[in-house]
């Protein structure tokens, strides 16, 4: 009898053990490639979706395979056009894409948002006195885009009550530009569609 | 005694099994090679490397296909679902230049798959740069 009861008490020590052991907090680094879904607001997953379309299809279109073939052409690009409802920090979209679009040696990059502080700089070496004025940055001297890469993205919600269950559906559409400064014309277009879908009980967060 | 003791020992054990849970995120792995002749000819060579037989089971990799666009090379994988069911899966590429040295290691992402019953599905994607010359597919359970 008395082996039994220390059995169960063993049994149920190592229950209560094993049960906090896995409610407690843990700390571990993540993998910043296989990121989980956690919501159905825009997350990293989206993102990482949207810069590998854009730039895989940007880098194999035909027309721009036969000018990146001969030249290096300079784009600038404009931030993109938050139509959701949602704050995302869009620059991150557009810096993945223009990351990868640089380190594919196929272009070059004007960054407008660095305008200010170049400006500063160049007033720097030309007016203190501390820079070689042979070695000085010039005004008048940067290159002018060929290209301008505009986008947007926006985004379609859609619920629906069941008797046990709460469905949403969030949809998103990336759309990305890249027009010629010189002429107007749109010269790639492509788009991408996500969409992410919530099942939860009807009782409960 | 023993009525409670069986139980006991039951929970104990499930409670030991949850605390511990892990989930395999082994998959199946395809690579394709780009041999480049010194008379400009090219050769193939590929393999498929099973990693998870459960993932194999429902999943196929039926064809590893690449070409180049201009000198980037672009890789394209057909697979086909072997379940009647939508299932959901993740794969990445990964590339290599001519000496087997990966291409921007570490940035690549994984990406989600979502394939309908006995649906036939390609994939594709493009090397970082022109110096690839080798790409690698790994797919998981999700």
């Amino acid at each position: 009898m008395r082996d039994g009861i220390k059995i169960i008490m063993f049994c149920g020590l190592a229950a209560a053990l094993a049960f906090f052991a896995g409610c407690s907090a843990k700390y571990q680094y993540g993998d910043a490639g296989d990121t989980p879904m956690y919501s159905t607001g825009f997350g990293p997953g989206e993102l990482q979706q949207i810069a590998d379309r854009m730039t895989a299809s940007l880098l194999t279109f035909p027309p721009i395979v036969e000018v990146t073939e001969q030249r290096r052409p300079v784009v600038v690009v404009e931030r993109v056009k938050n139509k959701t409802t949602q704050h995302i920090d869009t620059e991150s979209i557009t810096d993945s894409i223009r990351t990868r679009l640089i380190r594919s040696g196929k272009f070059r990059f004007l960054d407008k948002s660095r305008d200010g502080q170049t400006i500063d700089e160049i007033r720097r070496q030309q007016e203190l006195g501390l820079t070689r004025q042979d070695q000085a940055a010039q005004f008048g001297t940067h290159e002018a885009a060929e290209y301008m890469l505009t986008s947007s993205l926006s985004e379609i919600e859609q619920r629906k009550a069941e008797v046990w269950q709460r469905r949403k559906m969030v949809y998103y559409k990336f759309t990305m530009n890249l027009m010629n400064v010189r002429t107007g014309i749109l010269e790639w277009a492509d788009e991408k569609e996500i969409v992410k879908l919530k099942d939860a009980p009807r009782i409960g967060p | 005694m023993k009525r409670i003791q069986y139980p006991a020992a039951l929970v104990a054990l499930l409670a030991i099994c949850f605390g511990c849970r892990s989930t395999a995120t082994s998959g199946i792995e395809g690579s394709s090679t780009v041999m480049l002749d010194a008379d400009g000819g090219t050769q193939y060579s590929e393999y498929v490397v099973v990693n998870n037989p459960r993932v194999a089971r429902g999943l196929q990799i039926v064809d590893l296909d690449q070409q180049f666009v201009g000198d980037i090379l672009r890789a394209q994988v057909t697979l086909a679902s072997k379940y009647s069911r939508t299932r959901n899966y993740k794969y990445r590429f990964s590339w290599f230049d001519e000496t087997g040295v990966e291409l921007d290691a570490g940035a690549r992402h994984w990406l989600p798959l979502l394939i309908h019953g006995y649906e036939t599905r390609t994939l594709q994607g493009v090397a970082p740069n022109p110096s690839a010359r080798q790409f690698k597919i790994n797919i998981r359970a999700r």
